[in-house]
């Protein structure tokens, strides 16, 4: 088994949203950036995994079985952290202990509690009286406190400050450290993917547009900046996207280097996941 | 069995922030029962009362759309509605039996006589009455959200009392049907009866539920 995620051909309509013919997969020992305007379809395809919602077509399987016929050990490899459900909040670190006790096997009680400790979370404090960080925090390390082989989450990072946003990718780091391990994380902070992902999916009005390797798309994509009369001399096959400016044009190329030797053109900036995305998105094609 | 109780426990934790409400209900209707001498009111509202927290959990579940991340435990929708049936089950039995010994200890401060046997009837009638609301807000809480579901519900009891009625009316007045010999009935199979019926209104309303669980998005 290479890969702990395949999704393949996967369609759910809605009477106003298609997630049209999805397919990717999450390879064993990496980390899966998911990418996406809001609405484009991630939290979608993240609860077709789950299987909250139900698909229309395709098939998903998650370490090699059917998504819908996995098994409650199975499940027990798999960590989740949803962006905007978790137990209520009238509980108490404790509480959530107990009760996590008694739904995982291998619930490891001391690894929650040294979390909880390094993140300075209150565990006699409702839930409810926690900040947007500290609620974030004690949804993850409910997520890694049964020693998952898989992370499934879905926008981690939102509404975190820039210090909580690092501690918790730390935590990601250190949880990957295990080959075995694997990380589909779904957000729309694209620097923090940057610092983490192996690898990017990039959902667009229900469909994925790009994937590819991050280090790929920051080595080999570039950002060419160039007049009128020189984005007349390129190649319709030599780029993906422009942006027309006020006096000059941004193109989108995904191999910057053959751009340099083909043409003469100064200017191609290396760019970073955010620009591909809005050059993806904002972008023109004749 | 280990995943059900523990989302038992999950609710019976949750509702710890429920604890004052319901203690203030509980001591309101004691005073009640005990100063108007009223025993079956008085243990009716008590497993009403009770019988009340189960539907609360499905507020809590809801606000902090709890069912959703319970799925993506090592929990299974079937897990998911059978604990509401068991903590229904559980809070119900327990609000009747606080009933049942309350109602014994007050005739016995007030000086009345206890018939043990017309006070069981009643326990088990004040079962059947308030299990069956809650048989019935369960799936419509599941099917409609808990705001909606309840209105819902309470649409479907006030039918099923209109129903009652009309057939209470139609026995007696027009098909002149002796309640004599319903008593006389009830007095030789009542307990069986009741909790035959309990049983049945439970399983029937669970696989409603849990039919309408498996098709759901969360």
């Amino acid at each position: 088994m290479k890969n702990s995620i395949e999704i393949n051909d996967v369609v759910k309509k809605y009477d106003s949203f298609l997630l049209d013919h999805i397919d990717f997969v999450v390879p064993i020992g990496s980390v899966v950036g998911f990418v996406g305007e809001n609405g484009a379809g991630k939290s979608t395809t993240l609860k077709l995994l789950l299987d909250l919602i139900h698909k229309d077509d395709g098939k998903i399987t998650i370490f090699g079985h059917d998504h819908q016929t996995l098994t409650a050990l199975e499940k027990q490899e798999i960590g989740v952290v949803l962006d905007d459900s978790f137990l209520s909040e009238y509980l108490t670190i404790t509480d959530v202990n107990n009760i996590m006790k008694g739904l995982y096997h291998n619930w490891d009680e001391t690894l929650f509690f040294h979390y909880t400790k390094k993140f300075s979370l209150p565990t006699k404090k409702l839930i409810k009286e926690f900040s947007s960080g500290m609620k974030m925090k004690i949804k993850v390390i409910s997520a890694l406190s049964h020693h998952p082989r898989l992370l499934i989450l879905d926008e981690p990072t939102s509404g975190l400050d820039p210090i909580a946003r690092t501690e918790l990718l730390d935590i990601f780091r250190e949880f990957m450290e295990d080959e075995t391990h694997s990380i589909l994380i779904s957000s729309h902070i694209t620097s923090d993917l940057e610092h983490i992902a192996d690898y990017l999916v990039f959902i667009h009005n229900g469909k994925i547009i790009l994937k590819d390797e991050v280090q790929n798309l920051l080595e080999q994509y570039g950002i060419l900046k160039c007049s009128f009369d020189e984005f007349q001399t390129l190649q319709k096959e030599d780029y993906i996207t422009y942006v027309k400016q006020k006096y000059s044009y941004e193109v989108l190329v995904s191999d910057k280097d053959k751009i340099r030797k083909k043409y003469s053109f100064s200017v191609i900036d290396k760019p970073n996941i955010e620009d591909i995305m809005v050059l993806y998105v904002k972008g023109e094609k004749e | 069995m280990k995943t059900i109780m523990g989302l038992v426990k999950k609710d019976l934790y949750t509702l710890k922030s429920y604890r004052k409400t319901v203690l203030t209900f509980l001591i309101i209707f004691c005073a009640v029962g005990f100063f108007q001498k009223i025993n079956g009111f008085f243990m009716m509202m008590i497993a009403l009362g009770l019988g009340m927290c189960t539907i609360a959990t499905f507020n809590y579940d809801e606000f902090n759309h709890s069912d959703r991340y319970l799925l993506t435990l090592p929990v299974t929708r079937k897990q998911v509605v059978q604990s509401k049936y068991i903590l229904s089950f559980l809070f119900l039995f327990l609000g009747v039996i606080i009933g049942y010994l309350f109602s014994i200890i007050f005739a016995m401060v007030n000086h009345q006589t206890v018939n043990m046997v017309e006070l069981l009837f009643s326990a088990l009638g004040v079962f059947f009455g308030i299990g069956l609301m809650q048989v019935i807000q369960i799936p419509c809480i599941y099917r409609y959200g808990a705001e909606k579901g309840r209105i819902q519900s309470l649409i479907v009891i006030a039918i099923l009392i209109g129903i009652a009625l009309g057939i209470g009316y139609l026995c007696s007045n027009i098909l002149s049907i002796s309640m004599n010999s319903l008593e006389t009935w009830l007095n030789h199979y009542g307990i069986l009866t009741f909790l035959f019926l309990i049983g049945f209104i439970y399983i029937i309303s669970y696989r409603i539920s849990y039919q309408i669980v498996l098709k759901k998005e969360f």
